[in-house]
């Protein structure tokens, strides 16, 4: 009888064959327990001829050879072209349904934290009255592009375990292929490709989608495979539902009315000051953000009424983000400014506020300068809200070189 | 043929894939009872060498010649177990007709050409 404690000879050859096979480990096992099996069948035929158990071991050991040789002979013969061809095409597969499962499972259990916060902080908004609720801004895009970044890391583990397993090659190995071959295509689509209306939080997120990607490939098969992706999916959703209907029929309605406070002049003191009362020109205007939300477009009319002022400029400058605290308090110069032009004894001016990186509300303010050389705000600001649509190439040219 | 001679080891180590094949073609076995089969069928001259074996049967299923299947047995571990394919069957009829013409070739050489 064995040494419970001490290996085996068969254990210790097995081993042996293990460590050299080097191939994942679905497929590492399955190759361990057929020689395990073939052992144990050797032994008992040549222990029924007459051996000792010791020396029918010893005996099936050897007529298997060396370790080391046997398992690079198995791996060798289980690298073919054709299932690398195979791998290939499984992995890609593999990316695709394995990052859908988890977008989705991470997308619903944000959604699920976004209604359980907004309960929590609804049920609590006596005590915390500059609270926000934060359910609109958990579910924007910006939160989704940390969603895509858990799609990318599961995706690219399941394509290297599949594609490890079907081609037989080291999960190392195939983590570093796919790394290097994927990582460009990701990131060209994550950066470059994809479009869609971006903020801060969403040039973060999908920025760290290549990362993750990468993240995936190398460090993603040595964590541990969560269970059932579906079922939480699942879990995630009734529970979801369960709370959206909670919060449809029973949630304290809370939530903050009316307008936030406004403080001071809300910034404008850093465009110009205001014209004494009744030195205003006399015109009529009309301005718009047009319905694309790319262009604010103004007109006065007549022109004739600016005839004392000089060096006129329309300025956009970047707003608060909740739209009615005035302009950000870290601006200090417009990110846009236009020249007007008399057309029919019309002064117009339009400036361009779309695709402006971090710029979601705007002011757009007309200023000029009087004969004693100095600028005031020459009418009322008029404001509007304008998203950044387009890549994060787009996003990353639009903080480098703004468009004029 | 005494395996124990060089170029008989050769020749057996060419004709390894033929002899699984050959034998697998009889019906679904494991690996242990396709060495023996070998054994028994060529009356003990031939034993294909079990480390030669297993990277045969590996180098047939990835080229989907065999398809492997887990069984579990009565007694002792559950056994992998090998059938033909379409394309297993069909490369086997393959390989008989070039050895049945590599015999003939050979023997004009050795035997006729005496």
């Amino acid at each position: 009888m064995s040494d419970p404690i001490r290996p085996t000879d068969s254990q210790l050859y097995l081993a042996r064959v293990a460590a050299q096979l080097g191939l994942p480990p679905g497929v590492e096992r399955e190759i361990v327990e057929e020689l395990a099996s073939h052992v144990a069948d050797a032994t008992e035929a040549l222990a029924s001829e007459g051996l000792t158990a010791g020396q029918a071991e010893r005996e099936a050991l050897a007529r298997l050879g060396n370790p080391e040789a046997l398992a690079d002979d198995i791996r060798r013969a289980q690298q073919t072209t054709r299932r690398l061809a195979t791998a290939g095409a499984r992995a890609t597969v593999s990316f695709a349904r394995a990052g859908f499962w988890w977008l989705l499972v991470s997308y619903l259990l944000l959604f699920v934290t976004a209604i359980a916060v907004w309960i929590l902080m609804s049920a609590v908004h006596s005590m915390l009255p500059d609270a926000d609720p934060p359910l609109g801004t958990v579910t924007t895009f910006g939160a989704m592009a940390f969603v895509w970044v858990v799609g990318a890391f599961f995706g690219a583990r399941e394509a290297v375990l599949v594609a490890a397993t079907v081609a037989r090659r080291p999960v190392v190995q195939v983590g570093r292929w796919g790394a290097a071959l994927g990582a460009p295509v990701v990131a060209l689509w994550a950066l470059a490709i994809f479009e869609a209306e971006l903020d801060w939080l969403a040039v973060l997120g999908l920025l760290l989608v290549p990362v993750a990607f990468v993240a995936g490939c190398l460090a993603g098969p040595r964590v541990r495979r969560p269970d059932h992706p579906r079922r939480w999916a699942a879990a995630a959703a009734v529970t979801a539902m369960i709370l959206a209907a909670a919060v449809a029929v029973g949630a304290p309605s809370a939530r903050v009315s009316g307008e936030p406070p406004i403080s001071g002049d809300m910034g404008f003191e850093r465009v110009a000051p205001k014209l004494p009362k009744g030195s205003e020109p006399m015109y009529d205007s009309a301005g718009a953000g047009l319905p694309d939300g790319t262009i604010a477009l103004f007109k006065w009319s007549p022109a004739a009424a600016f005839a004392g002022w000089h060096d006129l400029r329309l300025e956009a400058w970047r707003g608060e983000p909740t739209g009615a605290q005035g302009i950000a308090p870290d601006a200090v110069a417009p990110f846009a400014t236009a020249v007007p032009e008399v057309a029919d004894g019309t002064l117009t001016a339009s400036l361009r506020v779309q695709g402006r990186p971090g710029v979601s509300h705007y002011w757009v303010v007309l200023t000029g300068l009087d004969g004693s050389g100095r600028r005031f705000m020459l009418e009322s600001p008029f404001s509007g809200w304008t998203t950044f649509h387009g890549s994060v190439a787009d996003w990353v040219t639009g903080v480098v070189a703004p468009a004029p | 043929m005494r395996p124990g001679l060089p170029f008989a080891s050769q020749l057996l180590k060419g004709t390894t894939p033929l002899l699984v094949l050959a034998v697998i073609g009889e019906g679904e076995l494991y690996g242990y009872e396709i060495a023996q089969r070998v054994r028994e069928q060529s009356g003990g001259a031939f034993a294909p060498s079990e480390g030669s074996l297993y990277p045969a049967l590996h180098r047939l299923e990835a080229d989907g010649a065999l398809v492997a299947s887990w069984r579990h047995s009565d007694r002792g571990p559950r056994r992998r177990y090998y059938g033909l394919t379409d394309r297993g069957r069909g490369l086997l009829a393959e390989s008989r007709a070039e050895w049945g013409a590599f015999v003939r070739t050979v023997n004009q050489v050795t035997v006729d050409g005496r």
